[in-house]
């Protein structure tokens, strides 16, 4: 595990590209979870945060709930964004490598939404007949 | 340089020329040659210039930071800023991409006489087909390789016998009498086809693709010099050739079809024929490079799998992306819009929104850590901020006045 001493939280984190343990791309760091427990102490990283709504909620936080609850009506399950625990960075560098597999990380539940009901129906995907 | 350095920089050379003209320059070129003679030749040649600059950089860029530009730019600048690029290119790849489509379906035209909006949905499922099935170096090499094609336009050019003062003269900007908003709008759009951003961010992620290092740097910049002032003097050529024809003989180009009398005049039935081919090839190779480019752009930027070599089965997203602009971008041919009037003002409205792409891109062109030791030179940071500012400032003006029909 390797985390610097000292992080800038925008700079080091926020909008970094995440990965798995074998390098498989997950999504970039869409917003920063903070932790306050009373006035008197410092704030602490809990978790980070990835989705379209946090990314709408760092243009315009009226827009992106307006978003949100237009997507709800329309049938929209998978908006929230989702939160990975700060204990499971295992690695700030150039990218931040999490202590997980891409294929079982619910940061592409989206990739295998679209892979399922679309992708895969078309002919030439790549994908591998069964025998 | 090592034989295979060599060979690998006439390989980047062969596909830079081959890839230099697309619809765009070639529909800037000829109406610049035709409505103002020779005196637009200095645009092509500012454009060319800065190109080569960016070109360098953006291979760079990725030999040394591995990053491509729009990662580095959402990394560097925040989602906040990514989101203004980011629109901006969907919008303006977009009508390119429509053009590009519209420049294969006219080439379609002129070979088998049968409109050109019929062909826009069997060309939108052909490039399809090809990202779908295809990997990078058949679009990289394959089709920018056909792309020698418009070679032609200096064979055309040459046999017209224009007189190397007359182009000289061009070289320095001169004021026309009359026409004066029509001759910046052409201005700018010349230099909005020929600093293309797609041509930037395409030619990081294939350095990226193919894993480029610091030994790759004097590749890098001898391809990005050789291959765009080859690519440079071909759009010169078109822009020749369409004095030598139409400017001459004081005619004027109204439709995209016009522009093969270019080669036609002194080639022959022949030379009509390799017309249609080269600008099929041409606006075909552009097509596949911006579909690619646009999916490159959310890929790196929202941080999905990308990779033309990735099976679709493993890049979902990416492929989504560049299924869903295909299709969009081959709508307004099917439904008769104009290819020439579409080009001439995506053109334009390309140079409007280059300082949102370059600016950032020069920042982190100067960024240590992303560069090391080989960050910008002053010379090229001045290059490129004068011909970006120029060509902004040009199309705020330029652009309304054409809208508003003005002279």
């Amino acid at each position: 595990m390797s985390k610097p001493q000292k992080l800038h939280l925008i700079r080091d984190v926020l909008d970094k590209l995440l990965v798995d343990r074998d390098n498989v791309p997950l999504g970039r760091v869409d917003g920063i979870v903070l932790l306050l427990r009373g006035e008197q102490t410092q704030p602490r990283v809990v978790q980070i945060e990835c989705g379209m709504v946090t990314l709408w909620r760092r243009l315009s936080i009226r827009w992106a709930d307006r978003t949100y609850r237009i997507g709800r009506r329309l049938g929209l399950r998978r908006q929230r964004p989702v939160r990975v625990d700060w204990s499971k960075i295992d690695n700030i560098g150039r990218e931040l490598t999490l202590d997980v597999l891409a294929k079982h990380s619910p940061l592409l539940a989206g990739e295998r939404w679209l892979l399922e009901r679309v992708i895969r129906h078309i002919p030439g995907n790549g994908m591998k007949k069964e025998t | 340089m090592k034989p295979k350095q060599i060979f690998e920089v006439a390989l980047g050379v062969v596909t830079s020329v081959g890839g230099f003209l697309e619809v765009g320059s070639i529909a800037t070129a000829a109406q610049a040659g035709a409505m103002f003679g020779f005196q637009l030749v200095w645009a092509v040649v500012l454009g060319t210039l800065c190109l080569i600059f960016l070109i360098e950089m953006s291979g760079r860029l990725a030999a040394i930071s591995h990053h491509p530009l729009p990662a580095a730019v959402r990394e560097r600048f925040g989602f906040h800023y990514f989101a203004m690029p980011l629109l901006a290119e969907t919008v303006i790849d977009l009508l390119v991409l429509a053009s590009e489509i519209g420049g294969v379906c006219l080439g379609l035209q002129l070979l088998t006489g049968v409109r050109f909006f019929y062909w826009a949905v069997p060309v939108a499922f052909i490039i399809w087909l090809l990202l779908w099935r295809g990997t990078f170096s058949i679009i990289e090499y394959g089709v920018s390789i056909l792309g020698l094609t418009t070679v032609v336009f200096i064979v055309a050019a040459a046999k017209a016998h224009p007189g190397f003062h007359n182009i000289g003269a061009g070289f320095l900007p001169t004021l026309p009498g009359d026409h004066k908003a029509q001759y910046w709008f052409l201005a700018v759009s010349i230099i909005g086809a020929t600093i293309s951003p797609y041509l930037v961010n395409f030619y990081s992620s294939g350095a990226v693709e193919d894993k480029w290092s610091e030994k790759d740097l004097v590749p890098n910049r001898l391809t990005a010099g050789i291959g765009m002032s080859f690519g440079g003097t071909i759009s010169i050529a078109v822009l020749v050739a369409a004095v030598m024809v139409f400017h001459s003989r004081a005619i004027s180009i109204d439709t995209y079809e016009q522009i093969a009398m270019e080669v036609t005049a002194p080639l022959g039935i022949w030379g009509y024929r390799i017309f249609g081919i080269a600008l099929i090839i041409a606006c075909f190779g552009a097509a596949l490079e911006l579909s690619l480019d646009i999916a490159y752009v959310y890929a790196q930027g929202f941080g999905w799998r990308w990779s033309e070599d990735l099976q679709p089965i493993e890049a979902s997203r990416f492929t989504l992306v560049y299924t869903i602009f295909i299709f969009a971008g081959c709508l307004p041919i099917m439904f008769g819009i104009d290819p020439l009037k579409l080009t001439l003002f995506s053109m334009a409205a390309t140079a409007l929104i280059l300082p949102l792409i370059v600016f950032p891109f020069l920042i982190i062109m100067n960024d240590k850590r992303y560069l090391r030791n080989h960050t910008n030179s002053v010379f090229a940071n001045a290059v490129v901020c004068f011909v970006i500012l120029l060509a902004a400032a040009m199309a705020i003006v330029a652009i309304p006045l054409e809208i508003l029909g003005g002279h």
